[in-house]
């Protein structure tokens, strides 16, 4: 211990490398603080609680999807049929409101259980077929949207239970639901990654799978857990879209709501390559995304222009993150 | 002058790695650099290589001062790396290894395959490894990997090279082969930068020494005016006596029996036994099957046929996870392929394997947690500037001490130790010797496979030598010698 001490006292700026360190862990942070400062400089509305409470309202569903993210990219995956498997979930849950006139709690039930499902059959495509997540969730991305197709004939199916509408609508002490859902599922995701042992195996397995298999770990059991989790944050991301609106549309509910969640993921630092990454990372990135898209809307730019801007800061966020 | 280095210093997150260094290599010379872990040896190695840039100081290479620190740059002016861990497209051919990046053309467009094939066959040829051009790196074992670095540093044509290590994963054979290759260069007026751990070789090959200690040059002088001893001094900076601690008679009652085990291509029919409070050694040339043997008793590898017995139970299992349960713990000989987890701090590398002990509904605890760890990192000495510290800032010595580490955590009763003080320095090799028979002392048992005979003799109550994939000879620590090992793994004796 006594060399560790020296090079202690040796080294010559402590405060240089605790600002790297906190640089590394919380640039999202200082990101994210920058453009709200920006945002309320260049629009007085913005940091109205109006607004305030809009825009975390709007980012939920997709936050969600992305927590849910961040554990299969963290283990080394991806997941891309999150947003079919939203879709999917949807037309389940209202297929059992509408259709089969079930109580509103186990249409949930069912919702949740059909997400799981995915995800599980996911998991095993991956572990047993030794296939890419890419391509396991890409094929699964398909095959969950074309079942949602032909099941409402591309339609949508609506309900008419009005009391269904009120997760997605209403609020509770102030604050809307889906925002609550988001921060709970927020809270619970960061137990479960920064404090369990499952987590520090999800850690473990995508930072180096064969060395995990030789510490006792069996990854089996970790990637199938996680693609199960992901595949039920898609399925409660349908309970909020489908409260919304009252209906699943099945060929525009949750479409292309995998790249948002991917490149939260990403914004928040987490590494494609697995093993390296934070939940409050990706929390970060969803707000710096729902942030940028309203603060374009105040300043009327056009929303066809808005995917290059979301596209460059993409990229920014990782040249940033990038160490030598 | 080959090369000359003045005053180079260089620092990592405000770590002082090098400080004020003067070196320099003479053509036809063997420049040994030594040190221990952590001397910063790999560090002065890839400012030669151009891979880092120094802070302070310059370097002039065969007359021309070095300005861009690029591995490119220095490539052209002559230098040819050897890494410790060798850097190769475990996708590509051998021969495509060899040229990569300066693969012969024809109309300038296309590669000349053939030319490419042709030169590599009489490279592998002259370093006595008549491999096939067209064979896949990923299909090759470790030393034949490092065969194919040392020719694609071979068709550069440098004039400096640069080893790190470049024994560490060879069999005697091979690294005799590899001796006279060192000479033949030096007859041709190549200089050569020698780093390594094993101090018996720089008497043999090297002309001169430089020691680095802390970062700091301590002494450049001719190899054979120095005594091993005093080289030792100068690495730790104290005097120290002796490398193995004595060996205590193990009284123990067995604990594990393999009988009759088979896994082919590895090895077949292997009967031996192992005591509490017993070390016990396995070696073998490369391609003996040792490796193997060690996977299948870990529960990596399913054997074929045979059985093991834990206690005198018979035992049988899938996974290296029922393995751990039962107690075993594993050090294997690739820790970055699969030994550590690079992102991770020394904490959690420490405990990742022990986690089901320190939890509470799930929750890791992390008291109990950081005091086993911080338990381990005293215990070995690892050398880490904060336990938070991610373990890929580690050097190589420190690295595999935390691998140990896990199992020390784990509380295993037996070890399997594959080539356990692969690229350490001397002084932490005998802080580990001391702190494995700490371990067996209190009636764990060991198994450990090396390929340094030195290391077995001087440690192991008993020593199993494998040729092709069987047990060819026993012998206890008191009938053990370099001769009959060496004779017995070669299949000469018996």
């Amino acid at each position: 211990m006594s060399a560790a001490t020296e090079t202690e006292s040796k080294s010559p700026s402590t405060g240089m490398r605790l600002g790297k360190v906190l640089w590394d862990q919380y640039s999202v942070i200082f990101a994210f603080v920058v453009l709200v400062a920006l945002a309320a400089v260049l629009n007085e509305h913005f940091l109205d609680i109006g607004n305030i409470t809009n825009v975390l309202r709007q980012v939920s569903i997709v936050g969600i999807l992305s927590l849910g993210m961040t554990f299969v990219i963290i283990l080394g995956g991806i997941d891309l049929s999150v947003g079919s498997v939203l879709a999917f979930s949807g037309t389940v849950i209202m297929a059992a409101q509408v259709t089969y006139e079930l109580p509103i709690w186990l249409s949930i039930v069912l919702g949740l259980v059909a997400g799981a499902l995915l995800g599980i059959i996911n998991g095993f495509v991956i572990t047993y077929g030794k296939i890419t997540a890419f391509i396991a969730t890409l094929a699964m991305m398909t095959i969950a949207r074309s079942l949602a197709l032909y099941y409402a004939d591309a339609g949508a199916i609506s309900g008419f239970d009005s009391s269904y509408s009120k997760i997605g609508n209403e609020y509770m002490a102030g604050i809307p639901i889906p925002v609550l859902i988001f921060g709970g599922i927020f809270i619970l995701s960061y137990v479960v990654l920064e404090k369990t042992v499952f987590g520090r195996h999800i850690y473990a397995v995508g930072g180096n799978t064969q060395a995990a298999r030789l510490s006792a770990i069996s990854v089996f059991k970790v990637t199938i857990l996680s693609y199960v989790i992901c595949g039920i944050t898609a399925a409660i991301g349908a309970v909020i879209e489908t409260s919304r609106l009252n209906s699943i549309s099945t060929s525009s509910s949750g479409h292309m709501y995998e790249l948002d969640a991917i490149a939260a993921v990403i914004i928040g630092g987490t590494s494609l390559s697995g093993g390296r990454g934070r939940i409050v990372g990706t929390l970060f990135g969803v707000l710096i995304l729902g942030v940028l898209s309203n603060i374009m809307n105040l300043l009327n730019i056009s929303p066809y222009l808005q995917g290059v801007v979301k596209g460059l800061i993409i990229i920014a966020a990782v040249l940033l993150q990038k160490r030598d | 002058m080959l090369l000359h280095m003045r005053g180079i210093s260089k620092s990592f997150y405000g770590v002082q790695v090098l400080d004020n260094i003067d070196f320099e290599l003479r053509p036809g010379e063997v420049h040994a650099l030594v040190g221990e872990n952590g001397a910063g040896k790999s560090t002065l190695a890839k400012l030669i290589s151009g891979a880092h840039r120094p802070d302070d100081g310059y370097l002039v290479v065969n007359g021309k001062p070095v300005s861009l620190y690029s591995p490119i740059e220095s490539q052209r002016m002559g230098i040819s790396m050897i890494y410790q861990e060798s850097c190769l497209v475990p996708e590509m051919s051998i021969a495509e290894n060899v040229f990569l990046g300066t693969e012969p053309r024809w109309l300038r467009m296309f590669t000349n395959t053939v030319k490419m094939k042709r030169e590599t066959k009489r490279i592998l040829r002259s370093l006595g490894m008549p491999l096939h051009p067209n064979t896949k790196v990923k299909d090759l074992s470790m030393s034949e990997r490092h065969v194919v670095a040392i020719a694609k540093a071979l068709s550069q044509k440098a004039n400096i090279f640069v080893m790190d290590e470049p024994t560490a994963s060879l069999s005697d054979a091979e690294r005799i082969r590899l001796f006279a290759m060192i000479r033949g260069f030096k007859a041709e007026g190549f200089g050569i930068v020698y780093i390594t751990h094993r101090l018996n070789e720089i008497f043999e090959i090297c002309d001169r020494v430089t020691v680095l200690r802390d970062g700091k040059r301590v002494v450049t002088c001719k190899a054979n005016e120095l005594t091993e001893r005093e080289l030792v001094r100068q690495m730790v900076g104290r005097e120290l006596t002796q490398i193995f601690p004595p060996l205590s008679s193990p009284t123990g009652n067995e604990l594990l029996r393999v009988e009759n085990m088979t896994r082919k291509p590895w090895f077949e029919k292997i009967d031996f036994r192992l005591h509490e409070g017993e070390i016990l050694g396995i070696t073998g040339l490369v391609g003996s099957g040792t490796e193997g043997l060690a996977k299948v008793i870990f529960g990596e590898m399913k054997p074929e046929s045979g059985k093991v017995f834990w206690h005198k139970e018979p035992i049988q299992f899938k996974t290296p996870r029922q393995a751990i349960d039962l107690g075993f713990g594993y050090v294997n000989r690739d820790r970055i392929e699969s030994g550590l987890f690079m992102d991770m701090n020394v904490y959690r590398n420490l405990t990742i394997a022990s986690l089901k002990k320190i939890h509470r509904f799930h929750m890791v605890q992390e008291s109990q947690e950081h005091d086993k760890a911080l338990d381990a990192i005293i215990q070995l000495d690892i050398k880490t500037r904060d336990p938070e510290q991610e373990i890929k800032f580690l050097s190589g010595g420190n690295q595999q001490k935390v691998m140990l580490g896990k199992w020390l955590v784990a509380e295993s009763d037996l070890y399997i130790l594959d080539e356990p003080t692969r690229g350490i320095d001397v002084a932490s090799k005998s802080e580990l010797y001391v702190l494995l028979h700490e371990l067996v002392n209190e009636g764990k048992g060991m198994i450990v496979i090396s390929s340094d005979m030195s290391e077995l003799i001087g440690l192991c109550n008993r020593i199993l030598v494998m040729h092709e994939g069987r047990i060819v000879d026993e012998m206890t620590h008191g009938e053990a010698s370099q001769e009959r090992i060496l004779q017995s793994a070669s299949g000469i004796r018996g």
